[in-house]
């Protein structure tokens, strides 16, 4: 028998996209024992929001993540909302799960981009992130930016949609659709992608839910939970969706789910489209005071179920939020996946889950702050001080 | 799909217990710690097994933690944690997905899960000093030993 060998990856390592550490126990080249740690990006943004009201604690939230950004502040209007007793107009939720279902398409194929790019398919992922630039540009459309969209508010949205930017979304679909089929058959018939993530990353359906995994990791395991459909919020009651699983419980079927998934992300997002309701697209008065309770909300974010806990104290500023991202919940169960394959399987095995350690640990931003002369600086001032500080500091003119 | 009466199929659970219904409309149930594994085994029978996460909670007069748990709807079990004795019975041997949360609630609120497998730092960092929980209402953070480095003065 193989002498077992230790071997630790991270906080810092080339196939970590973020800072996490894993310790693997190898024999030969077969893991035989798996642990993780992270927190090495815990900046205690919950322990910010207490100090700080509820509409500064949404541009916090927001910036939890970069890839879903609009989970979270779904997450945490819904909440607050709930706490407030505020019905919301029909316009403005289905803008908010526009954009939501945006956001999952994006979500999901950068993430196919990143798989294929680590099982070495480099025209894939190439491929795949040129489609992903028309989602980018439906969401720049909609919102004014690429990421943090800002576009939720307590109360509904803080934008509208003109006919003209409906239109522009409606005839982005069908070339996208067209995509995801022809993405659907390299996944499934390509032989050298489907022996690369067949078999690798098994994780049985009842360790998925021995585990409390949650997502596209854990509907690939034959675990059918989605909390658009058993816990309902947005404007998923009003939708026709499909909730994709698979039996594969490998890789492979977390491909597939997150592909076919994304089509029916395309269905949804033609039904809001088509039946956008006139009216609102914000609730007309909203109260700063939020009163004294607690409210959990769920919302089905690109990984998984993201899920925020706010109590009020009828002040203006939350006793406590909560934060849990998917990847939390995963992480444990991909670590144990790994389990039985082999060294080079670790990298593809981890980004299965999509990790995203930003939203486990959580972030801290500095805001625009008036009172000590600190504020926001446009990219125009960005530029023109960069250009000023290298000529004047290094002598370089641009 | 007929909804299903989650209200009286919960009363029944609980007969003792409190079932609210929260302003989220979910379910909430309030159950002691001594219960708290009866109250997992018996949502277990109703089919709501998936473990959400722990919600950890400075109220002042006692400490809260809150179990959601996802099955076709969400239940909360809330477990009141005194003060002088911030202990609670692991739930790591029912609920594996139990495990990363016991941890977080014992790092940032200083709760401790007992029996717990493996009680390793999760989400402070390996040099953050003993016994301080930064999510205590009363904390009390020690001033940062490596003063803030970076940007052009």
């Amino acid at each position: 028998m193989a002498e077992t060998i230790h071997l630790p990856i991270g906080p810092q390592h080339p196939f970590l996209k973020e800072p996490a550490k894993f310790d693997f126990d190898i024999q030969g080249e077969e893991i035989v024992g798996a642990r993780m740690n992270i927190g090495y990006n815990h900046r205690g943004l919950e322990k910010l929001c207490e100090e700080r009201n509820y509409y500064q604690c949404l541009y916090i939230l927001e910036r939890i993540c970069g890839i879903c950004s609009h989970s979270h502040t779904t997450a945490f209007c819904q909440a607050t909302e709930k706490l407030l007793g505020l019905e919301l107009p029909k316009r403005g939720l289905y803008l908010r799960t526009l954009v939501c279902e945006l956001e999952r398409l994006h979500s999901h194929l950068l993430w196919i981009g990143v798989a294929a790019h680590e099982v070495g398919f480099d025209s894939l992922f190439m491929l795949v992130w040129r489609d992903r630039e028309l989602v980018m540009d439906a969401l720049e459309a909609i919102s004014g930016n690429r990421v943090n969209y800002a576009f939720n508010t307590i109360g509904g949205v803080r934008r509208d949609l003109s006919d003209e930017q409906r239109k522009k979304i409606l005839a982005l679909l069908q070339p996208l659709i067209d995509r995801l089929e022809y993405y659907t058959n390299i996944g499934s018939h390509e032989p050298s992608f489907e022996a690369r993530v067949r078999g690798v990353g098994r994780l049985s359906k009842q360790h998925a839910i021995d585990m409390c995994t949650v997502g596209p990791f854990a509907r690939a395991s034959g675990v059918d939970r989605d909390a658009r459909r058993d816990a309902p919020h947005a404007a998923y009651p009003d939708l026709e969706f499909k909730v994709i699983t698979s039996e594969e419980c490998d890789i492979f079927g977390r491909v597939l789910v997150r592909v076919l998934e994304m089509v029916e992300s395309c269905k949804m997002i033609k039904q809001i489209l088509d039946g956008l309701p006139e009216g609102d697209f914000v609730a007309p008065k909203v109260m700063r005071r939020v009163p004294a309770g607690a409210a959990i909300s769920y919302y089905e974010a690109p990984r998984g179920e993201d899920i925020h806990y706010v109590r009020g104290n009828g002040t203006e500023k939350p006793e406590r939020v909560k934060v849990r991202a998917p990847t939390m919940a995963n992480l444990e169960a991909a670590c144990e996946s790994v389990v039985g394959s082999f060294v080079a399987d670790i990298p593809i095995a981890i980004a299965s889950i999509d990790p995203c350690f930003s939203c486990t640990d959580r972030t801290s931003v500095v805001l625009n702050d008036r009172r000590r002369g600190r504020r926001v600086t446009t990219w125009g001032e960005l530029r023109t001080y960069g250009i000023d500080w290298y000529r004047r500091n290094r002598g370089i003119h641009f | 799909m007929v909804a299903r009466d989650w209200q009286a199929d919960l009363t029944a659970l609980f007969p003792t217990g409190e079932v609210t219904r929260g302003a989220d409309g979910f379910f909430w149930v309030k159950v002691d710690a001594d219960h708290l594994h009866e109250a997992v085994a018996g949502l277990k029978g109703l089919g709501i097994t998936n473990l959400s996460t722990i919600i950890a909670e400075d109220l002042r007069e006692h400490y809260l933690l809150s179990y959601p748990f996802l099955g076709t709807t969400v239940v909360t079990l809330t477990v009141r944690i005194a003060k002088d004795r911030p202990e609670v019975p692991t739930l790591a041997g029912t609920v594996a997905g139990a495990i990363v949360y016991e941890r977080e609630i014992r790092d940032v609120m200083g709760i401790t899960p007992v029996g717990h497998p493996d009680l390793r730092r999760q989400v402070v960092p390996e040099d953050w000093p003993e016994g301080v929980y930064p999510l205590r209402k009363d904390v009390v953070m020690p001033p940062a030993s490596v003063a803030p480095q970076g940007g052009d003065k």
